[in-house]
């Protein structure tokens, strides 16, 4: 039945009018496919957002090792819960939270914080791209990482989904159920906290 | 400043392992079914006896109630903070006019001037004309709510604001027209004046017959149920879903695909 507007009957004025320019198709119309059986277009969802995914799950976690079996399974089960989301423009921040979902739930079954603040520092960091504007050699690198261990959750969290999966103040917002007013405060103490250990290593 | 250009840096340098499978892992893992538990039925059946008899217990006695029930587990329930999956999106912001759901760009929507009759309330709306609520769930609330006539019964008119679901309308700046009317679609006479500017795909819509029609139809004709005719052009000079439902038609118009049409039918 899904497949009928592409195959079916006369052609309408619409398609003569068609060129050969490819159009992405948006969030809200791969998660509409994806609920009607769309595999794919899910398989196209998640390439999209893959990056932010791995990188918030890895930040989270602590684990670069772990981050991409934790986003496998955060996105198994939002495939499942997809009926759920009531509005398919915002799937970016709701995948997300249950990737941080899951990635919370994987660090708290896993090990005590020592254990999880020597995982943080032994993050391998690829060398970077241009080594003349880099601001981290690897030692730099592995001590901000290992800084990050430090950090109280909710701090650590909310600067994973802003720099690290590179989410708006609003979209954090909305992926952690809170006020963007709270989100900029939450973020300045998450940064001051930060700096604190940063300066105490 | 500068330690958030670290933090920017750090994330395109962490060395993530198995990254690029990540999209084929998923869907790899979405094509096996799922794995099924299997318990052995005696002792399925042994363990809701012994919750039976000792809810019972709990039930009748009020004095061990307490003990029992935090024995079990459940003389309180437990919320963990952000460690199950979310079951719905946040809720935007509410705008001015009152609509959420469906309508993120409320704030900046003027509707269009197009004579869809008074506004009113849905409920008033339901009242008066006796028809059901027409609101698809995927849609949310309306942007407003119209009673139009005929027939002298009224038939009901939600209009929503463009949103990301359903784009605004080139000609007339809405997003989507739902109604429902008491009405039958005569195929024959439907297809005969739609004209030849026009295409008309038969479609199942949850069990209904409906019709898809793509293009500038001449015109668009249904027989409400107390014997008059209606004879519309389309708002929006754009797509319509129209589907017949005992005895209403319903009618979704919307500058949208078929598939998503549908969705939104269904979501009534």
């Amino acid at each position: 039945m899904w497949n009928r507007a592409a195959t079916g009957g006369v052609q309408s004025p619409k398609s003569s009018t068609m060129t050969t320019e490819r159009i992405e198709p948006s969030d809200t119309d791969l998660v509409l496919r994806a609920r009607a059986g769309d595999t794919a277009a899910f398989g196209a969802l998640v390439r999209r957002h893959q990056t932010a995914a791995l990188r918030l799950a890895a930040v989270i976690s602590g684990s670069a090792d772990d981050a991409a079996d934790i986003a496998q399974e955060a996105l198994v089960k939002a495939h499942r819960s997809l009926a759920k989301l009531s509005d398919p423009a915002t799937v970016r921040s709701w995948l997300l939270r249950i990737v941080a979902n899951e990635a919370k739930n994987h660090l708290r079954g896993r090990d005590r914080r020592r254990q999880r603040e020597q995982r943080f520092g032994s993050w391998a960091v690829s060398p970077p791209i241009d080594p003349e504007a880099t601001m981290l050699d690897d030692e730099a690198a592995r001590s901000l990482a290992a800084a990050l261990g430090r950090l109280a959750a909710r701090h650590r969290q909310v600067l994973a989904y802003r720099y690290f999966a590179g989410l708006s103040e609003a979209e954090t917002a909305q992926a952690m159920g809170v006020a963007p007013g709270t989100v900029k405060s939450r973020t300045a103490r998450a940064l001051g906290q930060l700096r604190g250990v940063l300066e105490e290593a | 400043m500068e330690l958030e250009r670290a933090l920017l840096e750090l994330a395109q340098r962490i060395d993530i392992a198995d990254a690029d499978w990540l999209a084929d892992d998923v869907l790899r893992q979405l094509s096996e079914p799922p794995p099924r538990r299997q318990p052995r039925v005696a002792v399925a059946w042994v363990a809701v006896a012994v919750c039976v008899t000792v809810l019972a217990v709990v039930a009748v006695l009020p004095g061990p109630r307490h003990a029992v029930a935090r024995w079990l587990g459940f003389d309180s329930v437990s919320i963990e903070p952000g460690v199950t999956t979310p079951t719905t999106a946040p809720t935007p912001p509410t705008s001015p006019t009152g609509s959420t759901a469906g309508a993120p760009t409320t704030t900046l929507f003027t509707p269009p001037d197009i004579d869809l009759g008074a506004e009113v309330s849905l409920a008033e709306a339901m009242a008066t004309t006796g028809l059901p609520d027409p609101t698809p769930k995927l849609l949310g609330r309306a942007q407003s709510v119209h009673v139009l006539r005929p027939p002298d019964s009224g038939q009901i008119m939600l209009l929503y604001a463009p949103s990301a679901t359903t784009p605004q309308s080139a000609v007339t700046g809405v997003g989507a027209l739902v109604s429902v009317m008491p009405a039958r679609l005569d195929e024959g006479m439907f297809r005969k004046m739609l004209g030849e500017t026009a295409t008309a795909q038969s479609v199942d819509v949850g069990g209904d017959q409906g019709f898809w029609i793509e293009g500038k139809p001449h015109q668009l004709v249904f027989e409400f149920n107390d014997g008059t005719f209606d004879q519309d052009t389309l708002r929006l000079a754009t797509n319509t879903l129209i589907w017949q439902h005992g005895d209403l038609v319903y009618r979704l118009e919307a500058d949208i695909d078929l598939s998503t049409a549908l969705l939104i039918a269904r979501s009534i």
